[in-house]
This record gives C-alpha cells, sequence and structure tokens, in this order.
C-alpha cells in the first residue's frame, strides 16, 4: 500500500513504461513489423508472384552452389519466384488473421458482454451457444463448409470468422460479470446512463486489455487454420500465394528439395510464434495475474 | 517491570524496483509486559501493519529489518533463521488477523487445521490434540464446540471465525498475542464481544498482547498503554488514560478531533480535521514528518525531532511542548479555513 | 406529511432467489419497510450487515424495484420516472471510493457523466462545470485530467460526491461514506457532506453502522434489523432513551475514544440471524435478554409516538 500511495503515472503511461521494458514486446513486435513492412513493400521490389517461367523450374536458394540473387530464395516447379510468392503468402495470413479476428472479436464480445451484464436467462442462452460452439470440430466444419460454398477470401474469413469467437465470449463473459456489479457500474445507473452506454463506456475500456491477449492468440490461430485449409485444397486457391498452399504444391519435393517446404513453413512458424509472444507481453501487462 | 518483549530503533527498508529504498518504519523504540496491552495506533500506510509483522519474522522480501534491539523474553531475534521462528511462532508468539476468512484455509475444516498446529508444536497425540480442541473453542465462547471442529471455514459467521482465530493462537499458551485489526470487519456488536474476549483471556493467562488498530475507540477499551505512529515513526507513547485525555503531540491531538464522539462534540459541529497527506516514506528524515500538516508548525519544527520524555512515562515527538502552544489556534481554524 | 415528503417508502419488501444447498429458497431482504423522509432531512439508517441497508438504498435509487410496496420520491413513484429524470432526484455516494469510480476515466468525465448522459452542453462546457464542481467540494481543478489511482481516497470521496451533485439533486444517498477511509480523512468528509447539505438543503439518506457518525450527522435515525425498521425516533431521544432492546445493545456496543469504559462481555453469541430462514414471531427474540413466548410466537405491531415508532413487546421504560 506504502508503494501504491507513491505511483503517480497515470495507469496507461505505467503499462506503456512496462510494456517497454518487456523482452518479448520487442522480439515479437518487432519480428511482426518487419513481417507487416515486407507483406506490404515488399511487391514492389520482388517479381510477379504468378510469372511462371518454365525454363528456370525448381532454381535452388542463393546459398546453393547452382542459385543466383536472380532468386534469392529460388523458384518452385512452374519457375515462380519463392521470395515473391512468400511476399505475396505474407499479405494473405495477414489478412485471414486479422480480418477473422475482426469479425469473431465482434460477435464473441458482444455475446460476452450480453450474457455477463445481463445474467439469467441471455446468459444461460449464450452460454449454450457457446457450448454448441465447443462441441464443434472447428477443422471438420470448416471443411464442410468450404467443400460445400466454395472457397475465396472472403467465405475463409467469415467461416473462421463464425468458428473462432468462443474464447472472446468466454474472457468478456467473465470479465463483464465482474465489472456488472461494481460501483461504479451501479452509480452510472444512478446517473441515468442507458445500457449501451453503460456497456461501451463503462464496462469495456475496462476489458479491453484481456481482449487484446485473446485477438493475439485468436490471430495467431486463424493464421495456422488458413494454412491448413490451404494445404488441404480448400483454402487459398491457386495462382494466389498461401503458405500453407506452397507447402502443398511441393510436398512431393520433400525429400529432393526441402527448401521449398522449408522456406513456407519456417515463415509460418516465425509469424505464429512473433504473434504469441506479443500476446505474452501485453498480456503481462494487462493481466499479470494470469501468468501460468 | 520486565518487558516480554522490548525492541529499540526497528527500521524496516524495502528497494524497489525503480531503484529507491522506501523505509516504511524508521527507528521504533516499544516494550511490552506480561499482561500488558500495547495498542500501536496510526492510520494506513504509517508503518503499524509491517512493525507487527517484524515481530513475527513476517516481513515480505525483499523488506529488510534492523535495530539495535529486539528481544523477546531475553532472547535476542534479530538474525534469526526461518526454523528458528518457526520454533517461536506459535508456541511463544501468536498473531491474529483483520480478515479471519483469509487466513484460514477453505479446504480444511476448523478441528484438522486446530490440531495439525498443535501435534506440530506440542507433540501430543490426535485424540488428546481434538480434546484440547474443543475446550479451546468452548473456552473462546464457541458453542456446541465438538461439532464445529467438523465445519469448514466458510460454514461460520465472521464473528465466529474470528473467534475461532483467537482459539488456534491460544493453543500452544503463547506469551504474546499480536492482533492487527481483529475487530476492523466485524459489525460493531461482534466487535465488542471479541474485544470483551481477548480482555477476559488476558485476564486469565497473562498473556502480553500487542493491538494494532486506527481505531481510537478500541485502543480506549483495550489498551493499557498506547503507541501512536505517523510515517514510520513512534510521536506519542504513554499511558492509555493520560494519552486520551491530554495528547501532547498534535498528531493525537487532530485524530481525536477528528473523531465525533458523542458528549465531546458538538452535534453537527464542524470537526476537526488534519489537512494533507503523509509524506512518502523516502529520503533522509530533515525535519519533523508532521510539519506539513501541523497547525503548530514553527521554524524551529525544521530539525529531526528526538521522542523527548514527558512525566509520568509518556514521551513525545515534538519541538513545542504543549504549554508553548498553548493558546493557539489548533485544528479548529483550520477546518474552517477548508470548508 | 407525505404530500411534501422527499421520499416516502410504504410496505416495501424484497425477495431475491437463492440457493441453500441445492435447494431453491427464498431471501427476503426486506420485510415490509416504511420510512418517510422530509425535505432537507437527514435521517440515518443504521443496523449490522446483512440487515438490508444496501438493499434498501438500491430500492431508494430507483435501480431496483421493490418485490411489493411503494417507493415514491416528490409524490410520484421512482418506477414512474425516466431514468435521466430519476437521476436529476437521487444520488448516491458509496462507500469504496476505489470501487465506486471508474478507473480508466479521468476525474473531469467522470464528474461530468451526468451531464453527458444528459447530452447537456458540449465536452468544453461540460469541463468547465467539472472543474466548478471540484472547486465546491475542495478538490484542486488541476486534478481534472488525472484518473483516480492518482489521488487520495479521501479526494475519491470528493470525486464521488462532486458527480452524485453536478445535476443537483434533491437527495442524497450515502452508503457508509466515511468508513474505509482514514479517521483523519473521514472528518474532512463528515464535514462537507454536512456543509453541502445546508448549502443546497438536500435530503440525505445517511446508510452507516457507526452511530458516532450518525450521532453527528443525523436529525433522526432509523434502526433496521433483519429488514425491518424497529425503531425510529429523532436522534437525540434515541440514544439518551432508546426504546427497543437492539437498540439499546447497539449503542452499549459502541467505543468513544475516551478511557476508562471495557465492554461488557456477554457469554452468548450474539448473531443476526439468517435471512433466508428467519427466526418466527419478533426477529430478535434469539439474541433478546427480555424475550418471553410472545415473542417467539407473534410479530410486535408498531407503536407509535409523535416523531417515533418502535416494534416491541417488552420494550424499555420511556423516561420522558
Amino acid at each position: 500500500m506504502t508503494a501504491a500511495a507513491l505511483i503517480s503515472a497515470s495507469p496507461r503511461r505505467l503499462a506503456l513504461h512496462r510494456l517497454l521494458r518487456h523482452g518479448s514486446f520487442w522480439f515479437g513486435g518487432g519480428a511482426i513489423l518487419l513481417i507487416l513492412l515486407l507483406a506490404l513493400v515488399g511487391p514492389l521490389f520482388t517479381h510477379d508472384p504468378v510469372a511462371q517461367n518454365l525454363g528456370g523450374r525448381l532454381v535452388p536458394p542463393v546459398w546453393d552452389v547452382r542459385g543466383g540473387w536472380a532468386h534469392p530464395l529460388g523458384t518452385d516447379q512452374l519457375g515462380r519466384d519463392l521470395l515473391a510468392r512468400l511476399v505475396d503468402g505474407a499479405r494473405v495470413s495477414l489478412f485471414i488473421g486479422i480480418a477473422t479476428v475482426l469479425v469473431s472479436g465482434l460477435i464473441g464480445t458482444a455475446m460476452g458482454m450480453a450474457a455477463g451484464y445481463f445474467g439469467g436467462r441471455v446468459d444461460l442462452f449464450i452460454n449454450f451457444l457457446i457450448t454448441i460452439r465447443l462441441t464443434l470440430p472447428v477443422v471438420l466444419v470448416a471443411l464442410v463448409v468450404v467443400a460445400v460454398v466454395g472457397s475465396s477470401l472472403t467465405v475463409l474469413v467469415v467461416v473462421i470468422g463464425l468458428l473462432l469467437w468462443d474464447r472472446f465470449a468466454v474472457v468478456t463473459r467473465s470479465a463483464t460479470q465482474r465489472l456488472a456489479h461494481s460501483d461504479f457500474v451501479i452509480a452510472a445507473r444512478a446517473i441515468g446512463s442507458s445500457t449501451p452506454r453503460i456497456l461501451l463506456i463503462e464496462i469495456l475500456p475496462n476489458i479491453i486489455g484481456p481482449l487484446i491477449v485473446v485477438a493475439t492468440v485468436e490471430v495467431a490461430h486463424a493464421v495456422l487454420l488458413e494454412a491448413a485449409l490451404s494445404f488441404l485444397g480448400l483454402g487459398v486457391k491457386p495462382p494466389l500465394a498461401s503458405w500453407g498452399l506452397m507447402v502443398a504444391e511441393s510436398k512431393n519435393q520433400l525429400l529432393f528439395r526441402p527448401w521449398l517446404i522449408a522456406i513456407p513453413g519456417v515463415a509460418l512458424v516465425t509469424l505464429v510464434l512473433a504473434i504469441n509472444l506479443l500476446g505474452d507481453a501485453l498480456r503481462d501487462v494487462v493481466a499479470p495475474e494470469g501468468r501460468a | 517491570m520486565t518487558a516480554l518483549i522490548a525492541l529499540e530503533d526497528l527500521r524496516i527498508t524495502i528497494p524497489t524496483a525503480q531503484g529507491r529504498v522506501l523505509q516504511p518504519v524508521r527507528g521504533i523504540d516499544l516494550s511490552v509486559a506480561r499482561g500488558e496491552t500495547l495498542a500501536i495506533v496510526g492510520e494506513s500506510g504509517c508503518g503499524k501493519s509491517l512493525t507487527a509483522l517484524s515481530l513475527m519474522g513476517l516481513v515480505p522480501s525483499p523488506g529488510r529489518v534492523s535495530a539495535k534491539r529486539l528481544t523477546f523474553s531475553g532472547q535476542s531475534l534479530i538474525d534469526l533463521r526461518e526454523a528458528e521462528w518457526r520454533e517461536l511462532r506459535g508456541p511463544r508468539l501468536a498473531m491474529i488477523f483483520q480478515d479471519p476468512m483469509t487466513s484460514l484455509d477453505p479446504c480444511y475444516t476448523i478441528g484438522s487445521q486446530m490440531t495439525e498446529v498443535m501435534r506440530t508444536h506440542l507433540r501430543i497425540g490426535r485424540q488428546e490434540a481434538r480434546e484440547r480442541a474443543v475446550s479451546l473453542l468452548a473456552r473462546v465462547g464457541i458453542p456446541s464446540p465438538a461439532a464445529r471442529l467438523e465445519q469448514y471455514p466458510h460454514q461460520l459467521s465472521g464473528g465466529l471465525r474470528q473467534r475461532v482465530m483467537i482459539a488456534m493462537a491460544l493453543s500452544c499458551d503463547p506469551d504474546l498475542i499480536i492482533a492487527d485489526e481483529p475487530t476492523t470487519a466485524l459489525d460493531v456488536t461482534t466487535q465488542a464481544q471479541i474485544l470483551g474476549l481477548l480482555a477476559r483471556l488476558q485476564d486469565e493467562t497473562g498473556i502480553g498482547i500487542i493491538l494494532i488498530t486506527h481505531d481510537l475507540g478500541v485502543v480506549a477499551t483495550m489498551a493499557h498503554r498506547v503507541a501512536v505512529m505517523y510515517a514510520g515513526q513512534v510521536v506519542e507513547t504513554g499511558d492509555t488514560a493520560a494519552v486520551l485525555t491530554a495528547p501532547a503531540h498534535p498528531y493525537t491531538e487532530g485524530l481525536l478531533q477528528a473523531i465525533p464522539t458523542p458528549g465531546r462534540t458538538a452535534r453537527g459541529a464542524l470537526l476537526g480535521s488534519i489537512p494533507g497527506i503523509v509524506p512518502p516514506p523516502t529520503g533522509a528524515v530533515e525535519a519533523c514528518l508532521f510539519t506539513e500538516r501541523c497547525p503548530y508548525a514553527r521554524p524551529v519544527c525544521a530539525v529531526p525531532v528526538p521522542l523527548v520524555p514527558l512525566p509520568g512515562e509518556r514521551a513525545m515527538r515534538c519541538m513545542r511542548p504543549l504549554d508553548e502552544r498553548a493558546g493557539e489556534p489548533g485544528y479548529a481554524a483550520l477546518s474552517e479555513v477548508m470548508s | 406529511m407525505s404530500a411534501q415528503a422527499a421520499l416516502s417508502i410504504v410496505g416495501a419488501t424484497r425477495d431475491y432467489a437463492v440457493s441453500l444447498h441445492g435447494e431453491r429458497r427464498t431471501l427476503r431482504a426486506l420485510r415490509g419497510i416504511d420510512l418517510e423522509v422530509g425535505h432537507g432531512e437527514v435521517v440515518a439508517i443504521v443496523g449490522e450487515s446483512g440487515c438490508g441497508k444496501t438493499t434498501l438504498s438500491r430500492l431508494m435509487l430507483g435501480i431496483e424495484a421493490p418485490t411489493s410496496g411503494t417507493v415514491t420520491v416528490a409524490g410520484k413513484p421512482i418506477s414512474s420516472y425516466h431514468r435521466i429524470e430519476r437521476a436529476g432526484l437521487i444520488q448516491p455516494v458509496f462507500q469504496d471510493p476505489y470501487s465506486s469510480l471508474n478507473p480508466r476515466q479521468t476525474l473531469g468525465t467522470i464528474i461530468a457523466a451526468p451531464l453527458a448522459v444528459r447530452g447537456e452542453g458540449n465536452a468544453r462546457s461540460r469541463q468547465a462545470a467539472a472543474e466548478e464542481m471540484m472547486q465546491a467540494v475542495g478538490l484542486p481543478p488541476h486534478l481534472v485530467n488525472a484518473y483516480p489511482s492518482q489521488i487520495s481516497g479521501g479526494q475519491r470521496q470528493r470525486v464521488a460526491i462532486a458527480r452524485a451533485l453536478i445535476v443537483q439533486p434533491r437527495i442524497l444517498i450515502c452508503d457508509e461514506p466515511t468508513s474505509a477511509l482514514d479517521v483523519s480523512v473521514q472528518s474532512q468528509i463528515i464535514n462537507l457532506i454536512g456543509a453541502l447539505q445546508k448549502k443546497f438543503r438536500l435530503t440525505v439518506l445517511l446508510i452507516s453502522h457507526n452511530l458516532a457518525v450518525v450521532y453527528h450527522m443525523a436529525e433522526r435515525v432509523a434502526v433496521m434489523y433483519l429488514g425491518m425498521v424497529v425503531e425510529t425516533a429523532p436522534t437525540e431521544q434515541l440514544f439518551a432513551n432508546p426504546r427497543h432492546p437492539y437498540t439499546r445493545s447497539l449503542l452499549d456496543a459502541v467505543l468513544p475514544p475516551t478511557p476508562g469504559r471495557r465492554p461488557t462481555w456477554s457469554e452468548a453469541i450474539a448473531e443476526p440471524p439468517n435471512p433466508v430462514d428467519p427466526p418466527s414471531g419478533c426477529p430478535f427474540h434469539p439474541r433478546c435478554p427480555r424475550a418471553s413466548d410472545i415473542c417467539r410466537s407473534a410479530m410486535p405491531e408498531p407503536t407509535r409516538g409523535a416523531d417515533s415508532m418502535f416494534r416491541c413487546h417488552h420494550p424499555l421504560e420511556s423516561m420522558a
């Protein structure tokens, strides 16, 4: 309590201060920034990712004696530049990751807040929905829907978004429940605040921390799911590039030209790891009591 | 009167992550005799709870305790090892906390928690420990004590839980009980019962009690002597009746004027109030720590103030004796300015 | 009198569904409350934890509806007001200023929130109103952009009071406004509420277990026990000559900071009964030194005096 009396910085500045001293934040955030930069400005400097060159097929990367700087990461079985496809794939991965989380975050947060604030029957019903959602095998449902409706980026975003809201709902529900009976919410009701105002202005800013943490986990989750679906041929359609698709297209080259699989694989691992590290750092800062 | 526990110049320092050093306790002298109740009174952040924890060897890391002298029945407690502290805690020194719900383990019955302590420290058998637990619960006024042994903490009311805590504190016949705000979480009627219980047990056993509280009403009812703490120092100490009827230190005077008291303060009249806040526990003590909030402060107060003995085994830490301050306006003037 | 009462509660009850060992039971938190508070009056409601004080305050704020009975504010049932109208009539101040202020909002936003809810003025005029209010409650206006975590407990309680008063309500409900504060700060808040009450002619309901504070501030006291008002009387009269044995035991438990009195030790555990399973007859009989057979079987009817009331079969003697 003596320590608390000494703190005079605003809560936001304190959180920022803790974040900036966190190693995982610098590592994860730095890697994500790098990938984001590559995805945004990379296409200006690389070859056309869909231009085929059957004469220059399966050129190895620059570190191989047969490789050269014309294609730093080599070419694939259709002679397309691997670096250009990697950069293009990064755009797809990041787009899917961020867009699906916007969809699932909106659904899950709205449901969780309604359940936590109103309680009673609303809570029972939403809990029922959450339970149903948890019984659905995500990959299987996504496969079925994509197989029936056909695949496009929009379909992928909607399907994954509609499947990954459960963690948002659960976290939001318990956080809202805790706040719904706090004195400041009762005070807000006593000053005549409308229910939307209470939810959006009083409660939401107080649960945004854990939500950001969930969002990072779910971005990683969505990136992996897209890769898995594309690998199975039900995600992104060629000639559009996707890291999962790149692995799938080269799977019969596994023994002879391993770099074709290793390069998109390493990219995928790096992105997911970076997102998780950033999420860890954010969690330590916004919800240190939940540290496992 | 030989002291049961005596400490001289107790200091507690806590290094912070930012590289500063907090000094929540800055040089305290205290002593308690057998059969005596000493109240340590002060507001939050004055260091009273840390002082109590240091007497139990429980100051949390990275806090550091140092003292010129810290003896318990003649044995020095300075630099005791954890194993040696464990020999003392329970059998010789016991502690009662503010919230009995957090100091009782919710997963175990009252009975198993009580008997475990006794079997460890008294080396007695299960049956004997059980019988002792029943008689202890009866002694603290708990009805049908045998049935209570099978209950879990959450099945008892706050008042009953605090009685169980007292029974556990007494279970190994300690010489000294440290009670940290033992009744703050309780209703007034229950508070009176618990305080009455402690007083009766003291009369029966001659146990020494250190009572940590912020409530001068509790002090008046329970304590033989009182030490008023402010910003990590004792600013006034002496016989309770003397201190409360004629406070010598301006801080004690301010506290007493701030409490509405039927028969002493007029109904609806402005109460005295102490302006400002407690100074942060950092840096060297270069002046009286109360200066900024004191209506009697003068240039003479800008020196580290020693604890000055007064007649009648009292002492206070103020540069301006009572007779010198007489006639100055004091707190009443301040509260009018503020409102 | 009821025509000009600021607040009147008639026969209010409030039930909650609870589950006790997996069994559905009804917890009757309020069991028929009658209370009338005049304009500009300061009335204290005292009682132990669990007696229904906080439930009563929520009914008065209109945040919860009574199961039966009515709560009338300024001549109309509280439920008939629009929430914004209601907010302009009656406002709360809570016990714990740490939890009653949104940690993510600045003091200016918190204090001006009632104006924002009404859509009054623009951001700048609301900020100005907040600063004016801060001055009125003794807060330095430069704190307008500070967060609750940056100020002391006493200052937070001043913020809560400023928020309650910015829409100039007629009634202030103070639920233990000082019990979470340090002694030296308590007196400042007591002085402040007293001064504001006089200045704005506020009707104040002071909910407290601290009888010394009640004695200092209130003109009239209502003593609650297990969801009922068991005694009401003008403060001086209640303290000098309580009629209900429960009031007597509350007064006996007060520990004034004047030396020389040890509490009377009673071997009997005297704790409030479980409201899910209330005792028959008079709810106080299990703890009452005067209880007889009739107390165990029949609920005592109110005995009314000029401006007082008590419910007891065996009241303490009147000294008047």
